[in-house]
């Protein structure tokens, strides 16, 4: 029973796989026919207003952004230390993006996310990864308390 | 589909790598962010962005059936089934491209709404493209390349990959095009590269480029950064 299982899940990998590539594949048939008008064979809307309308769904009457942006501009020591920490970058951006990892369910891979956000790519040389650890940690915290 | 699928699609890949591949999960959401402060200021962008959107989703994929393998038997098996051209996207530019601190990553947003993507260019690389398919050679184009690594086309006629960027003879600025461009790919340990350079006046141009692209993808050495004009 445990075999049949076993083999029954490897195929499904080798079909996913298989349709992974050739639909690959086929997008570069697509390309090579019609140039960048190959988006219109995958597309309905290209030319809609998805772009102007991308951030919407998590930006308007979105109350727990509004918790998140009060938050992170008050006199709480964690986030002092995360305007701090962030310097001259977007806060807004960060709340935006705070939020969307707030969603993730499971713990790890939240702290990863918010570690992820408050690493500073242009300065990674410079982070101390125990201080961002620290960080993310005391900053979920407070989330949950206010959240 | 509609297009903004497209972003239920890039979420849901995002939270599915952040277990298998976090810097990939990075990427994605990074690349979220972008197209959300993006300001369209050109009617022709939309469709360039969508490009790129579909091709980060469908390489992304095969990236996280591959990584999710639990053996690195079991991933060299994938990669086995894969075109030489193919392999060596995903198995050695995709990843790096993943893994990196890609500083130009920052300044795609201007580059695609300014238009850089000039359709004369695409064009013409299309054409290029066409003719290698035709005389039995193969190619990959990704966009990921053209912005990032200064690459248009990976070109192979004999199973060896071979990164070449093509530029019009006209630019003025194309010696410090040449020197940027062996930078950049240096930069991301790309071993072999080709800079063509072509004249619109030359009837012959695509016939020519097709020719020294495929010749040096079968006789360029390792570490060789070739100009070709």
């Amino acid at each position: 029973m445990v075999n049949k299982r076993e083999t029954h899940s490897c195929d499904n990998q080798v079909d996913t796989f298989a349709e992974a590539l050739a639909t690959a594949r086929q997008m570069q048939q697509n390309w090579l026919t019609y140039g960048v008008d190959f988006v219109n064979v995958y597309v309905d809307d290209v030319d809609g207003d998805w772009l102007e309308t991308w951030g919407h769904d998590e930006i308007v009457g979105n109350s727990r952004l509004d918790a998140i942006k009060e938050f992170l501009v008050s006199k709480d020591s964690v986030a002092i230390k995360v305007r701090q920490h962030l310097g001259e970058r977007s806060l807004f951006d960060f709340a935006v993006n705070l939020e969307e990892s707030w969603r993730i369910s499971q713990t790890n891979d939240r702290l990863s996310a918010v570690i992820n956000l408050l690493t500073d790519e242009e300065n990674s040389v410079d982070t101390d990864d125990v201080k961002l650890l620290d960080l993310a940690n005391s900053l979920l915290v407070k989330l949950a308390e206010i959240l | 589909m509609q297009a903004k699928q497209i972003k239920e699609k890039l979420k849901s890949l995002t939270l599915q790598a952040s277990s298998i591949d976090p810097n990939l999960a990075r990427r994605l959401d990074e690349i979220n962010r972008w197209v959300k402060n993006i300001k369209p200021g050109s009617l022709t962008a939309k469709p360039f962005v969508i490009a790129f959107l579909l091709e980060v989703i469908t390489d992304s994929r095969i990236w996280l059936i591959i990584k999710s393998l639990p053996s690195e038997e079991e991933q060299k098996a994938k990669f086995d089934l894969m075109t030489p051209i193919e392999r060596y996207w995903y198995s050695c530019l995709f990843p790096r491209w993943i893994n990196a601190s890609d500083s130009k990553f920052y300044i795609w947003k201007q580059k695609l709404m300014s238009g850089e993507f000039n359709q004369i260019d695409h064009d013409i690389i299309k054409s290029i493209a066409q003719d290698i398919v035709q005389r039995e050679g193969s190619f990959w184009q990704r966009y990921i390349a053209d912005l990032s690594m200064a690459t248009d086309l990976i070109v192979s006629r004999n199973n060896q990959p071979l990164c070449i960027q093509i530029t019009s003879v006209s630019e003025e600025l194309n010696q410090q095009k040449y020197q940027a461009w062996q930078n950049t790919l240096r930069s991301w340990e790309i071993e072999r590269g080709l800079f063509l350079s072509y004249n619109p006046k030359d009837a012959n141009y695509v016939n020519q480029l097709v020719n020294v692209a495929l010749y040096n993808s079968d006789y360029l050495s390792g570490g060789k950064y070739l100009k070709f004009s």
